[in-house]
């Protein structure tokens, strides 16, 4: 284009915001650009012949490093290395104040076009530019003095990767890993994240929803130590690129003391279930005094006042004196049945030894084998899912003898009787369970006492006390299990006895 | 109420049944006394007796609390059945050897109930519980458990 050839390489020299000067070996000023001058008369020289062309710019640097400006000299040096090729380009910044303000220029000197002889030196005015630097390292370093001194933990991770590209010192002394540990690393390879692959399935989740908040996250310390922290990650555009920042707050003083508070209130609530089955046992008592004990004394009492009364005859007396005798040993019947109730609840000082199912079961239809013979009952029994347990033998012993005996006892008269004896189990515990085909229990009428003391379902035909279900629920308790009834009258029963697995 | 001849004792304890003839005999040798095991076989002896011109429906009753098959809580709830004319010239008495609170709240609140006594029964009691002057529940009053309820 014909503008092109108007334009004269002088032209933009002039142009240039640049001071440009072209020097020889000697420091001889051959050329200078219009700015050059402009800024030397701008700046006070008084004869331009004194920095401009045909002036030495060697010696302005000396005179400069007599007046004890240091980085002259350092720019005189750069210079002769261009001119002895030791170096292509040489740059430097440096300050030189105006009396009015504080200035930086950056010194760029390289030989005119391969031409070793010449060196065009060019002073650029960068204020600006290192105004806007130091308040960035100011701000910086405002920012960096709060990261340094956060008490929380904090983890600057590379957004698009997932790497730690910073951490502060509070989290390195808190989990006492060194600074390099984490550098570089992804969230879930450094290991103090316990579940790597639910740690991935979160940093999508963060990468998605720019946000995650845990409020009870477990770390795992370099000493093996868990620490509970609450953790919130967010992700930053900081212009340059994209960054998580995950805030580590360590809350495990206040796990400690929620976990202490809700051990301590399941702590009371057991207590509390057990001062209320203890009441449940003393109302029992209470009600055995003053219903089956006092039964005894009362008919003792009338005899006594019968006798006393007068007018019976020798025979008569005698048979009363007989029955006052059977009405002694049934208080004292039940003083020794209250007793064994509570030895067993009170102690546990038998010896607990693996009892197997089988072997028991097979003593138990030993002892009634009469029974069996005479009822003509069918006992089936399958221990395969679980074979036996730890537990005290005499106990066991006792509740399969009477829930069998029961089951015997309380047969239906209108089919051939079937009893199943199995064990199912789960995580904690073995359900033993005995199911029949007899005569049942009402359970809406008698749910309340089915287990209670001296309660009987079928009459007195049948000949018992009222005893052996109270024991086996008492001695199933006391080996830390229970007891469970389904039972439909005419159909069967089927008692279910949980025992701990130890 | 007219002189007692007929009693109904309902106690599943021959012993006690035993007793009780004795000392109602001992005070009047003319009063019959039937016993019941428990309170099913009471109720039927009962429904015979209403069928059945030549059985008398008792004057008193005296019903144990303790009883297996249909204890003396729920016979009372199966005697609402029988008509309120013949009901009404019967006394009903508890007669246990409970000296359970709860049993004695719930006899005082049941108003089929007359009185409530705690075993052995004798002839003082029967007379105050045989009068034609019997307040409802003043032999239960002045018993020395009447602490019991406060």
């Amino acid at each position: 284009m014909p503008t092109e050839n108007i334009i004269t390489n002088y032209e933009i020299l002039a142009s240039l915001g640049s001071l440009v000067a072209v020097i020889d070996e000697t420091g001889l000023i051959l050329s200078v650009n219009k700015t050059w001058n402009d800024f030397a008369i701008e700046n006070g020289a008084e004869h331009l012949n004194q920095v401009s062309t045909g002036s030495n710019y060697f010696d302005v640097c000396r005179k400069s490093i007599l007046n004890g400006e240091g980085f002259a000299a350092i720019a005189l040096e750069g210079i002769f290395s261009v001119f002895k090729k030791e170096k292509q380009v040489f740059e430097m910044e440096y300050p030189s104040d105006s009396p009015f303000e504080k200035r930086w220029f950056l010194l760029h000197a390289m030989n005119l076009n391969e031409d070793y002889s010449r060196v065009v030196v060019s002073h650029q005015n960068i204020t600006k530019r290192k105004y806007a630097e130091e308040a960035l390292k100011a701000s910086e370093l405002k920012y960096r003095r709060l990261f340094e001194t956060a008490k929380d933990g904090i983890l600057i991770l590379d957004a698009l990767t997932g790497k730690i590209i910073d951490v502060n010192p509070f989290l390195i002394k808190k989990l006492s890993f060194p600074f390099a540990y984490f550098i570089g690393k992804e969230l879930w390879q450094i290991g103090i994240f316990s579940d790597a692959e639910a740690s991935k399935k979160s940093f999508i989740e963060l990468q998605e929803k720019k946000y995650i908040r845990y409020e009870n996250m477990p770390l795992k310390k370099q000493d093996g130590d868990i620490m509970h922290v609450e953790f919130v990650s967010n992700v930053y555009d900081m212009g340059s690129g994209v960054v998580i920042q995950c805030n580590i707050r360590d809350i495990t003083e206040n796990y400690k003391a929620n976990l202490l508070l809700l051990e301590n209130e399941s702590k009371y609530r057991l207590l509390s279930k057990q001062l209320q089955e203890k009441n449940q046992d003393l109302r029992q008592f209470t009600y055995i005094l003053s219903h089956n004990l006092r039964s005894h004394i009362a008919k003792i009492q009338g005899l006594v006042y019968l006798i006393n009364k007068g007018g019976n005859d020798k025979e008569e007396n005698h048979t009363f004196l007989q029955i006052i005798t059977g009405e002694v040993s049934g208080i004292d019947e039940v003083i020794r049945d209250l007793n064994q109730i509570l030895s067993i609840q009170n102690t546990l000082k038998e010896a607990i030894d693996f009892i197997d199912f089988d072997t028991i079961f097979n003593q138990i239809k030993q002892v009634l084998s009469n029974e069996i013979k005479e009822s003509g009952v069918l006992i089936t029994a399958d221990f395969s899912a679980y074979s036996g347990v730890k537990t005290i033998k005499s106990y066991c012993y006792s509740i399969i003898y009477n829930l069998l005996s029961n089951a015997i006892k309380y047969r239906s008269t209108n089919r051939q009787s079937i009893i199943h004896l199995k064990t199912t189990s789960d995580d904690a515990f073995v359900c033993l369970s005995v199911k029949d085909n007899g005569m049942g229990i009402d359970l809406e009428k008698n749910k309340e006492k089915v287990f209670s003391l001296y309660k009987r379902f079928h009459g007195n035909k049948i000949q018992g006390k009222g005893m052996g279900l109270n024991l086996v629920k008492v001695q199933a308790e006391s080996l830390g299990g229970r007891v469970e009834l389904e039972s439909k009258v005419d159909q069967g029963s089927e008692f279910k006895i949980y025992l701990p697995i130890q | 109420m007219n002189k007692i001849k007929n009693i109904l004792l309902i106690d599943d304890d021959d012993i006690v049944n035993l007793i009780n003839t004795m000392v109602i005999k001992l005070n009047d040798q003319d009063i019959e006394v039937r016993s019941a095991i428990n309170g099913s076989v009471a109720l039927s002896m009962l429904k015979e007796s209403i069928v059945n011109e030549s059985d008398h429906f008792p004057d008193l009753i005296f019903l144990d609390i303790n009883m297996p098959e249909m204890d003396g809580w729920e016979f009372l709830e199966e005697l609402k059945d029988i008509p309120e004319n013949i009901l009404s010239k019967c006394k009903i008495i508890m007669l246990t050897s409970s000296i359970d609170s709860v049993d004695i709240k719930n006899a005082k609140n049941n108003p089929m109930l007359d009185d409530y006594v705690v075993k052995p029964l004798n002839i003082e009691i029967f007379k105050s519980l045989s009068s034609s002057d019997h307040v409802p529940f003043s032999v239960c009053e002045s018993s020395n458990f009447k602490n019991y309820l406060k």
